[in-house]
């Protein structure tokens, strides 16, 4: 009896694996596409050389903007370039955060609800509705991004100001600004931004607001590797 | 979608045409030289475009994604290079000032091999079928182009690389009506490119 269940167990398997299989050749795709929530679908939708090659890209056009290297490459506790898939496991687990791939991508993480604690900012500031996480396919941490929605222009020019003095406090001043971080001109209408940037030939770092209407305003950091 | 802002793509027709009914100002209070002069005409608009993209978007962890057909090798067939898009972008804008024409002839780019000539599309043709771009998606994209414009505000706009509040509001307004074609209903909000 017992051998019986594990055989029909294996074929159910094979054949639901098989199933899933022919579901994702191209001629299947409608059908697909009606029986199956796209997002949740687990398929990767990209490879890790094409997220390499994106960051490349990005890195380069960047590169040819900057003049110096950066005196120092802050990233919210993460080290750029060295700091691994493990480190931000074991962050995660840490400070009991949630974390996820983005579209199946293991090089891209995404983690929800992440206490301000967690990388070092101020409480006041408010949980961060998502951090995000890139990684290199030889394994090490190339970007870092965090992500703020729904402030009001007082708190979003508040929160965008305290973290571009954090980051100004050990990179220096910015390298290019638009805008200003307080809650009047945030308030002014929908696209209102502020943004500073802290662009060098291997490291940018980037703190914006912008007034999303509906959606309050959103504040954004990203510190980003540019090393080639 | 990135200088669609600059544009009015709520009054696209569906056939790919646009530009007559553009609504943005092309002098407005800036002096002498048009909005589009100061946007640095043809050459400036593609210049701004492919800086959005190379620096902004495809270091957004969740919108590169969205472009990863244009860095793969070969491109896929039906998908338009990054070079592409940038003219595209940059014609549909001009249209939208009524100093280009959109869709225009087909844009070379011989890099992509299985797209050599490739024929701009509407906002809706080009977004909806292939990308399944959600809200939450959508707002993160054109708060890069704003946080891109932003720095271009100036009191009074007279030279190229300069733009008035009033300009930018428009701009702001145009972004936001462009977002019922680009927006699929049924996308996740947010999260990384995902087959319709």
């Amino acid at each position: 009896m017992h051998a019986r269940i594990v055989l029909a167990s294996g074929a159910a398997a094979l054949l639901l694996t098989g199933l899933v299989g022919v579901l994702h050749m191209p001629f299947a795709a409608p059908l697909l596409r009606k029986i199956s929530p796209a997002s949740l679908c687990p398929i990767t939708r990209g490879t890790p050389a094409q997220i390499d090659r994106a960051h490349a890209v990005a890195g380069a056009a960047i590169r040819a903007s900057a003049r110096t290297s950066a005196p120092a490459r802050p990233a919210l506790g993460f080290e750029l370039d060295k700091s691994t898939r493990a480190d931000l496991d074991a962050w995660a687990a840490r400070h009991g955060v949630s974390c996820e791939n983005i579209g199946g991508n293991a090089n891209l993480r995404r983690c929800s609800d992440v206490p301000a604690a967690a990388v070092g900012e101020p409480e006041g500031l408010g949980a961060l509705e998502e951090v995000s996480f890139e990684l290199r396919s030889s394994g090490e941490l190339v970007d870092v991004e965090t992500l703020r929605r729904q402030l009001t222009p007082a708190q979003g020019a508040e929160a965008a100001a305290q973290l571009e003095r954090s980051v100004a406090s050990t990179v220096g001043d910015p390298t290019h600004t638009g805008g200003v971080a307080t809650a009047p001109h945030l308030g002014h209408g929908f696209l209102s931004s502020y943004v500073a940037e802290h662009t060098y030939s291997d490291y940018r770092a980037t703190v914006s607001a912008t007034n999303m209407g509906k959606n309050g305003v959103m504040v954004r950091e990203q510190y980003l590797s540019v090393r080639p | 979608m990135a200088l669609s802002a600059v544009g009015c793509s709520s009054s696209d027709s569906s056939d790919g045409t646009s530009g007559s009914s553009g609504t943005t100002a092309t002098t407005g209070d800036a002096g002498a030289l048009t909005l589009y002069e100061r946007l640095g005409g043809k050459t400036g608009l593609e210049s701004f475009v492919k800086d959005v993209v190379e620096t902004k978007i495809l270091t957004d962890a969740e919108l590169k994604t969205f472009f990863f057909a244009q860095v793969a090798t070969p491109i896929p067939a039906g998908s338009p290079s990054a070079t592409q898009i940038v003219v595209c972008f940059a014609r549909f804008v001009g249209s939208a000032l009524q100093a280009d024409t959109y869709p225009g002839a087909p844009v070379a780019d011989p890099a992509n091999t299985n797209n050599p000539m490739h024929t701009c599309r509407d906002m809706i043709k080009s977004h909806r079928p292939f990308l399944n771009i959600g809200s939450a998606n959508f707002d993160k994209f054109i708060g890069h182009i704003a946080t891109s414009l932003m720095p271009l505000v100036k009191p009074t706009a007279t030279k190229a690389g300069e733009i008035t509040q009033a300009e930018f509001d428009a701009l702001a307004a145009a972004l936001t009506g462009t977002k019922g074609d680009i927006v699929s209903p049924t996308a996740p909000a947010s999260g990384a490119f995902v087959k319709p």
